[in-house]
């Protein structure tokens, strides 16, 4: 098993070798189903899409969200439980199909009118689309620009991108004075 | 029979000073602190973790569960809030409190900042008042300040400050990128750009080492220790006279009172939570401007039916932080050199003289930037996420320069401190209610200081700037909470004297940012710092061997 995460983490590039490993019965997340997985994966590629550098599902950004959301986010993990599956039945309603088959275009368009808050009210209740749609905005960007330590930033990708240094403490080596 | 001659509750800028003072000066001296210690190995260098961007906790307190708060709406709803979020109005809870991470600018206010009713009148609406002490009686206590917890830089250039008797310990550490740039548009303006002063090591001092320039600071624990704090001057020298004894984990409940009302010590819940009551003859609250209030609030006695101190209900009035406000700009070429602690060039021009407005800020140079933190800092119509947002960050994240600074606060009568009438903490204290707003003129000042901000980053060649202003009127506190427990000379309006002792308590002293009538355009912690020491230098005068004097 411990190896088995560690391939799914740290060599994304033997992807079909590490996809086959994983999918055998564990789950990979904690907390999200198949389904979910895939609709917050779809979301949150549209929040970092791929291009030059990584995407927020290269940089494992959702390994973030479903670590944190049975620790520092506890108290959002109803809110995702049932955004997510508002999201999907507007996505069905407006477009016949499930958010995460959509085409990428159809994605970022629904996505901004998620944003403006223009999706049908009746099926998400007293949850507002556009607040749930700045939560995970906001934990995509914390799971993608934030410490790898805690599930997100894989291969410290982000940090790449912006070309900040590693190991990030800068003067260490070359610092002349004894530690307190 | 007194267990101390003093306990002092709370080991930041003010405890830790009075700490010191006292137990060097003879007293037997009981140190309370309700969070732990904290080690400079324990700077973890984690952007998600830290009392600066707190979004999966705040390491160095207070503790999340045991500690909740209540914060009222500007439409009058209250709603229970966590460390983590920016309504509860967090500083830290450990030794050292906000000096252990703190940012370390360290700033003199200016003579006007101690007069600021007489500057400019005062203002509908607010309670704006002198303080019944001026920069000359607290000169020689900023001085003895940054020679002791230890400050660098650099006055020649800054013609704006009051007059000094020495100047700073240490010089300044060598500029940044963005110092430079920034340096040469404000002199191009005919302005006065200078170092910021900040206690932080820039040479050897004190035994401990200079900064390392990594870019992990404020929210942070420095790794080298070079950030001056009380954790690392004052509170060991205490321990090290054998008179000071410091008790981590201790979390006080309320100052005792005798038959006649008298105070005479304190209950606490130790660190193995048991309800522990020391008897003491001086009595030093040091919890910050949000803890204090509500601990004299949470202490009645048959002379104080409404707490200590609040006999005309001045207790937890006038809360006040910065409203902080200022510009971004983008460059054509890189202005980040990954140089820590990052702000380093400040302007004083516009602390006071502007024209219809109430006082001002000092404007410096925004700390260092993690990517964590400056995703959400994009130009105005520059799309938040996908795309477009990616771009940018690409682009422009090391090409990027804030400048911002804190607009002195007009204070408010009605932006207070209570305590909640239903909430309880862990250990069953009613929690402080924080409710109320910013007076308007505040955010009428705060919009000028971002425009002034935008001026030098277009004189600096900024292609593109936006200004950052604060939308709401939403009350002011966290790390530079202060103004709820007031110094004045008048009992009615205020709540200890010049010398931080309360009106008709003449053995309990409040010593923090709670006491500041006004906060300075600038980051309030040397003040606090100087009002320690002038308090204290009062206590020991005071002290006659074993008991403290009878008013």
């Amino acid at each position: 098993m411990k190896r088995r995460t560690l391939l799914c983490g740290v060599v994304p590039a033997v992807v079909a070798a590490a996809s086959v490993g994983c999918s055998v019965n564990a789950p990979r997340y904690r907390l999200f189903n198949e389904q979910e997985s895939d609709i917050l994966g779809a979301f949150a590629d549209q929040i970092i899409p791929k291009d030059e550098s990584a995407s927020a599902s290269d940089a494992n950004v959702l390994r973030y969200i479903d670590r944190q959301l049975v620790r520092a986010y506890v108290q959002h993990r109803q809110t995702y439980r049932k955004g997510l599956a508002c999201l999907d039945e507007s996505a069905r309603k407006l477009h016949g199909q499930g958010f995460a088959d959509l085409s990428a275009r159809k994605q970022e368009s629904f996505l901004l009118q998620m944003e403006q808050g223009e999706l049908p009210e009746a099926i998400w209740g007293d949850l507002s689309p556009s607040t749930f749609f700045r939560l995970v905005r906001d934990h995509v960007m914390q799971g993608y620009y934030g410490d790898p330590r805690h599930g997100g930033n894989d291969g410290l990708a982000s940090w790449r991108m912006l070309s900040l240094p590693y190991p990030p403490i800068r003067g260490r080596e070359d610092y002349r004075f004894p530690k307190a | 029979m007194n267990d101390f001659d003093a306990v002092v509750i709370g080991s930041g800028a003010g405890g830790g000073i009075v700490a010191k003072e006292l137990a060097t000066a003879g007293l037997h001296v009981l140190l309370l602190e309700r969070g732990r210690t904290v080690s400079p190995a324990e700077c973890r260098k984690d952007d998600l973790r830290n009392q600066r961007t707190s979004f999966l906790g705040a390491p160095f307190g207070p503790d999340e569960e045991k500690n909740p708060r209540v914060a009222v709406t500007q439409q009058g709803e209250p709603y229970v809030v966590t460390v983590r979020g920016g309504a509860y109005s967090n500083n830290a809870a450990c030794v050292g409190g906000g000096t252990q991470s703190y940012g370390a600018m360290a700033w003199r206010f200016l003579p006007q900042d101690f007069r600021m009713r007489e500057t400019y009148g005062v203002p509908d609406g607010s309670t704006l008042d002198n303080w019944p002490i001026s920069y000359d009686d607290l000169e020689p206590f900023y001085q003895k300040a940054e020679e002791e917890i230890g400050v660098s830089g650099d006055m020649t250039d800054n013609p704006f400050h009051g007059p000094r008797s020495k100047p700073l310990p240490m010089p300044p550490l060598p500029p940044t990128r963005e110092h430079l740039l920034l340096e040469a548009a404000g002199q191009r303006m005919g302005l006065h750009p200078f170092p910021i002063p900040m206690l932080r090591n820039s040479v050897p001092y004190a035994g401990r080492p200079p900064c390392m320039r990594c870019r992990w600071c404020v929210g942070f624990a420095c790794e080298v220790n070079a950030k001056n704090g009380t954790q690392n001057t004052v509170i060991p020298m205490a321990v090290a006279s054998g008179n000071c004894q410091l008790e981590t984990g201790a979390h006080a409940a309320e100052i005792t009172a005798d038959g006649s009302g008298r105070p005479n010590g304190v209950i606490y819940f130790n660190a193995q939570n048991r309800r522990t009551k020391v008897k003491a003859s001086l009595i030093v609250i040091s919890g910050g401007a949000i803890e204090s209030a509500r601990l004299l609030l949470n202490s009645r006695s048959i002379l104080f039916p409404e707490g200590i101190g609040n006999r005309y209900g001045w207790v937890g009035r006038n809360l006040q932080g910065h409203c902080y406000s200022g510009a971004t700009g983008i460059f054509d070429f890189d202005t980040y050199d990954d140089l820590g602690p990052g702000a380093s060039v400040a302007f004083s021009d516009y602390n006071h003289g502007n024209p219809g407005l109430v006082g001002g800020a000092v404007l410096c140079n925004e700390f260092i930037r993690l990517p964590v933190q400056a995703f959400n800092n994009l130009p105005p119509g520059v799309r938040t996420w996908g795309k477009a947002h990616k771009d940018f960050m690409r682009q422009y994240f090391r090409r990027t320069v804030r400048i911002q600074g804190p607009t002195q606060e007009i204070p408010v009568y009605d932006a207070r401190v209570e305590l909640d009438p239903v909430v309880k903490d862990y250990w069953g204290l009613a929690v402080p209610r924080i409710s109320g707003s910013k007076h308007p003129h505040t955010l009428e000042v705060a919009a000028e200081m971002a425009n002034k901000a935008e001026a030098i980053l277009k004189e600096a060649g900024a292609t593109n700037t936006w200004k950052n202003v604060p939308t709401g009127l939403g009350v002011s506190g966290g790390q530079h909470q202060a103004g709820t427990c007031r110094m004045g000379s008048d009992a009615s309006t205020s709540v200890v004297n010049r010398y931080c002792q309360i009106h008709g308590a003449e053995n309990v002293f409040v010593v923090d940012g709670s006491v500041h009538v006004t906060n300075g355009g600038f980051n309030p912690v040397l003040t606090i710092m100087a009002v320690a020491y002038s308090a204290s230098d009062y206590m020991k005068r005071e002290w006659k061997g074993t008991r403290f004097r009878s008013a």
